[in-house]
């Protein structure tokens, strides 16, 4: 990060060869298309680059670049709700989604399939803790929230997984 | 019986916190034999501490060049930036803005107040005042950097701004039979919301160094401290101490310019680039 910082091009390459599979999967976490990822992808990199400058030597990156993905989703989000308000549909084409599940061991796509159904900040929450492997204070720190606050947060969420996966077994 | 399983299913949450705070951290006994027992949680814990995430760097289902293609616009714009000052920098320029613009206003204004309050009002009056700026401070600069641990919500600073406000102007002065309160508080409210805007200015340009994420949230805080700034010069500047004019005009300036600064970060949220 400090070599971004310097304007170092390796730096560039290697920054988002290694976060890109984590971002796109966080940001892809919402009903998106493909296309509409991949322009969030891109928004969240555009904003980084004007940002980089924020970023500060001791502190955790991924907290820093996951505050950032997560406003780019909220924006994204906000900007598909005004569109959907103004524009009308004469068509609907099938467009590939995103969200499908990539887990391999078993059980694992049927929890993430689960995932969808929980609130926006409790599936925010969860995608940090398991898809960045970030650690609560980490989350805390990227959605600008307090470590107590995630903790509740996170344990409302395994509640209501657990009441899923028992429903689905009846 | 039921209880138990919901109260070791707690535990289960617990010791996902603390395997969350230490990834190398060893499932104890206790979760095992809970594990055993009990599906839900035996395949919730898997997928959240065992199951591997796809993290390849192949972008299927998405275009291969996407990667690429940032790297290049990122690589075109790429040149050396100066990282942000460390936190006690950035809070020790915050202030020096704060009482710069504070006592340029009171150099224009006047200190009639101060001469109104006695020891104890100034004291407790300076103590809330001083507390607002440096919470307002923390607030403002934890915005400005993206990632910062936010110790108190917004929300709560913004709260506890308004009641201290309320409770130590209530506490400390009293309550006269207003006169001229109307045409008194108008003055004040004027003079208030003027300083506030040129206030929020230049704060604006203060946070505008950081990476702003949440507008709304800093619009308030933004308004918040305009408003705190305006409060301060005109409880030193404003001859009226007593408790009806205090909290209804001087009040309004506080509240009215956290209100506009929400409703302006909105407006350029809804309308604006933002």
């Amino acid at each position: 990060m400090v070599r971004y910082q310097r304007g170092e091009v390796a730096a560039i390459e290697e920054l988002v060869q290694r976060l890109s599979p984590r971002l796109l999967r966080f940001l892809s976490f919402s009903g998106v298309s493909v296309v509409e990822a991949e322009d969030l992808l891109q928004d969240c990199w555009l904003r980084i680059h004007r940002s980089r400058h924020t970023y500060r030597t001791p502190e955790p990156v991924l907290p820093w670049v996951f505050a950032i993905a997560r406003h780019t989703r909220l924006d994204g989000y906000r900007r598909g709700r005004r569109r959907m308000f103004r524009e009308v549909l004469v068509a609907n084409p099938p467009e590939r989604r995103a969200d499908r599940p990539v887990e391999n061991s078993a059980g694992g796509e049927e929890v993430l399939g689960l995932l969808g159904r929980l609130p926006e900040s409790q599936r925010e929450v969860i995608l940090m803790l398991k898809v960045a492997g970030m650690s609560l204070e980490e989350v805390a720190r990227a959605t600008s929230s307090s470590v107590g606050a995630i903790k509740q947060k996170a344990h409302r969420a395994y509640a209501g997984l657990r009441r899923m996966l028992e429903k689905k077994e009846q | 019986m039921l209880t138990e399983a919901v109260r070791e299913c707690a535990f289960v949450d617990s010791e996902l916190d603390h395997q969350f705070g230490d990834r190398t951290a060893i499932a104890s006994e206790r979760l095992r034999c809970h594990l055993k027992e009990c599906d839900q949680c035996r395949r919730l814990y898997r997928w959240l501490l065992e199951a591997p995430v796809n993290t390849n760097p192949s972008p299927d289902p998405y275009r291969p060049d996407l990667y690429r293609n940032i790297q290049d616009i990122l690589k075109s714009s790429a040149r050396p930036v100066r990282a942000l000052p460390s936190f006690g920098i950035l809070a020790v320029q915050f202030w020096a803005v704060f009482l710069l613009f504070a006592a340029m206003a009171v150099a224009m204004t006047g200190v009639a107040g101060l001469r109104q309050m006695d020891l104890t009002r100034m004291f407790g009056m300076g103590i809330i005042l001083l507390l607002g700026t440096a919470l307002l401070s923390l607030s403002l600069i934890w915005q400005m950097i993206p990632g910062s641990l936010h110790r108190y919500p917004v929300k709560t600073i913004l709260l506890v701004l308004g009641a201290g406000f309320l409770l130590g102007n209530a506490s400390l002065f009293r309550w006269h039979a207003p006169e001229a309160f109307l045409a008194r508080g108008w003055y004040c409210l004027g003079t208030g919301f003027l300083m506030s805007g040129a206030a929020a200015f230049v704060f604006w340009v203060f946070a505008r160094r950081g990476a702003t994420l949440g507008i709304g949230a800093m619009g308030a805080t933004l308004g918040a401290c305009a408003g705190l700034v305006s409060v301060t010069v005109l409880q030193l500047a404003c001859s009226h101490q007593d408790l009806g004019h205090l909290l209804v005009w001087h009040g309004a300036v506080l509240i009215g310019s956290i209100i506009s600064g929400l409703g302006f970060a909105h407006a350029l949220r809804r309308y604006g680039r933002c």
